[in-house]
């Protein structure tokens, strides 16, 4: 009786979710902004995936941790290749957008940025990072417009748990990202966002009047952590929910003002819109398309199932 | 499909949601159960690579890094932790093919104000970081990298370079300022001639007649 009971409360917890169109609005406004990252390394691709640049195949080779890593890029150093992947990759993230043939340009995608992070290490930070976990989850996704005719098939099963996999993702990033900082004696002390505003190399400007309000210091290093720790569980916690995703959009803009990061900043309020309910996504990405093209929601008379 | 038609749909989905639905999955328990193995597994890993270093999770950590690099997902999601970082920065001398100065400054460059991009402060700003946590790696990758850069150049000595923090009383009292030099702690990371077919001129200099070349004093503490 209490197994069948688990089976079916995992059943309908991994298979039966019904996030379809939270993950078609997260697909889209995550590979809008993933789009618009990979953009601006477009520069630096030589200094960051050629011989020519800071990682030679020859150091590269070296670091004992990549030998499992693989990368087309460690087997040949052509700038044209590169170049193609970019290119490739910058019209995958396009197909994402514009919803044509999703699922494959998502594995184009997560194949491609694999294959660049796995090319240069050096040159990785949370974004790239944040990217290659949430293009692995897009590909699992089910795209496809609900319809009453369509009978529930693998796609489904398998978009439903690309979608609480996707969910528990941002929970795990969090938690070690809370649990983590509550090792640290300056989280403790409540004195690390002070190390952060008087980093250089971390602040956009000089931060040095923050020394006047050392208990607003103290207090928001005190709240961003006890934020990580409990949001994985506030989270699922329906009454409370959307204060904490309030919490952490106005924690990433503050991170992304003050740190100039609006990439990393962005990318992880993203994933938010995964927990949002089903007619607030609609109605979100509704708000967006009217944003965009105004004229063709009017035609299409909003058309509610379609994100 | 117009906007009507979507609305009828998503009616009569909901009316299947229930009965059929449980109906129609019954039809894919294989499906079901290797998903769940696929999920459970998935979990493990990327719960375990995050607590890397764990007694518990050494012995299984052979399985998980096999999967969780080729999957990409070997982060560990320790931003700014324990602590944030020092301020670090790699300074860099370079010295012409008679071991003369000729430039002396910092990679990557510190660009500070709202305006600087991303690229600056954090993708290239982080490649400074896997240098300075590789320093044994950081002669082999910037030196030959920065003879590129700079076309003429005879060889190039690298330093680490990490700066103390100050305290709140100090910035109130005016000893301390955003961004100061005091108590930088800098440390040789490694000093040698440009590979050859970087070099415009091939003068070479004796690396022992160059002050803190490769049989000078290295490792030069708060230089």
């Amino acid at each position: 009786m209490t197994l069948k009971f688990v089976w079916n409360a995992w059943n309908k917890f991994w298979f039966e979710s019904d996030g379809s169109s939270q993950m078609r609005l997260f697909s889209r406004v995550f590979a809008t902004l993933f789009f618009l990252y990979v953009v601006t390394r477009t520069p630096d691709l030589r200094i960051a995936y050629t011989n020519e640049g800071i990682l030679p195949l020859s150091v590269l080779n070296d670091f004992p941790e990549t030998h499992l890593r693989f990368s087309i890029l460690r087997v040949f150093d052509s700038i044209g290749l590169v170049w193609i992947m970019q290119v490739t990759l910058l019209a995958s993230l396009l197909c994402i957008i514009f919803g044509f043939i999703p699922r494959a340009a998502a594995i184009v995608a997560f194949i491609l940025h694999l294959n660049f992070l796995n090319r240069n290490m050096v040159m990785v930070y949370g974004v790239d990072m944040i990217s290659s976990v949430f293009l692995f989850y897009i590909c699992l996704g089910d795209y496809r417009r609900t319809s009453a005719t369509r009978k529930r098939d693998w796609k489904t099963e398998l978009g439903s748990v690309a979608y609480r996999l996707a969910q528990i993702q941002v929970c795990i990033i969090y938690a070690f990202a809370g649990l983590d900082k509550v090792k640290g004696p300056s989280w403790w002390n409540g004195d690390a966002l002070w190390y952060v505003f008087f980093n250089p190399q971390y602040a956009a400007l000089d931060f040095s009047w923050v020394a006047h309000f050392p208990f607003v210091v103290m207090a928001l290093t005190y709240s961003s952590v006890i934020w990580e720790v409990y949001f994985p569980v506030l989270v699922w916690v329906k009454p409370v929910r959307y204060p904490v995703l309030i919490f952490g959009v106005l924690l990433h803009i503050g991170i992304g003002l003050t740190m100039s990061m609006p990439s990393f900043g962005f990318l992880m309020m993203c994933p938010y819109t995964l927990f949002l309910e089903r007619t607030h996504a609609e109605k979100f990405a509704l708000f967006v398309r009217k944003m965009i093209n105004p004229r063709k929601v009017l035609l299409r008379k909003a058309d509610e199932s379609y994100v | 499909m117009d906007g009507k038609e979507g609305g009828k749909e998503r009616e009569d989905t909901k009316d299947v949601k229930s009965g059929e639905l449980s109906a129609n999955l019954k039809k894919f328990p294989l499906f079901r159960v290797s998903l769940s193995v696929f999920v459970v597994f998935h979990l493990f890993c990327a719960l375990t690579v995050s607590n890397r270093g764990s007694s518990p999770t050494n012995s299984v950590m052979k399985v998980v890094e096999a999967y969780t690099s080729i999957s990409g997902f070997w982060s560990t999601w320790g931003f700014f932790a324990p602590n944030p970082g020092p301020q670090m920065q790699i300074e860099y001398q370079l010295l012409d093919t008679s071991g003369n100065l000729v430039k002396s400054s910092v990679w990557p460059e510190l660009v500070t104000g709202l305006s600087r991009p991303d690229r600056n402060i954090r993708r290239i700003s982080s490649a400074q970081y896997m240098v300075l946590a590789h320093p044994e790696a950081a002669p082999s990758m910037l030196i030959p990298f920065l003879c590129r850069q700079n076309p003429g150049i005879g060889s190039v000595r690298l330093t680490s370079a990490v700066a103390s923090f100050p305290k709140v009383s100090e910035i109130l009292d005016g000893t301390r300022s955003f961004g100061d030099d005091v108590g930088t702690d800098r440390r040789s990371m490694g000093y040698d001639f440009c590979p050859k077919n970087d070099l415009k001129n091939e003068t070479k200099t004796d690396p022992g007649n160059i002050p803190g070349g490769p049989s000078g004093p290295s490792g030069s503490k708060g230089a």
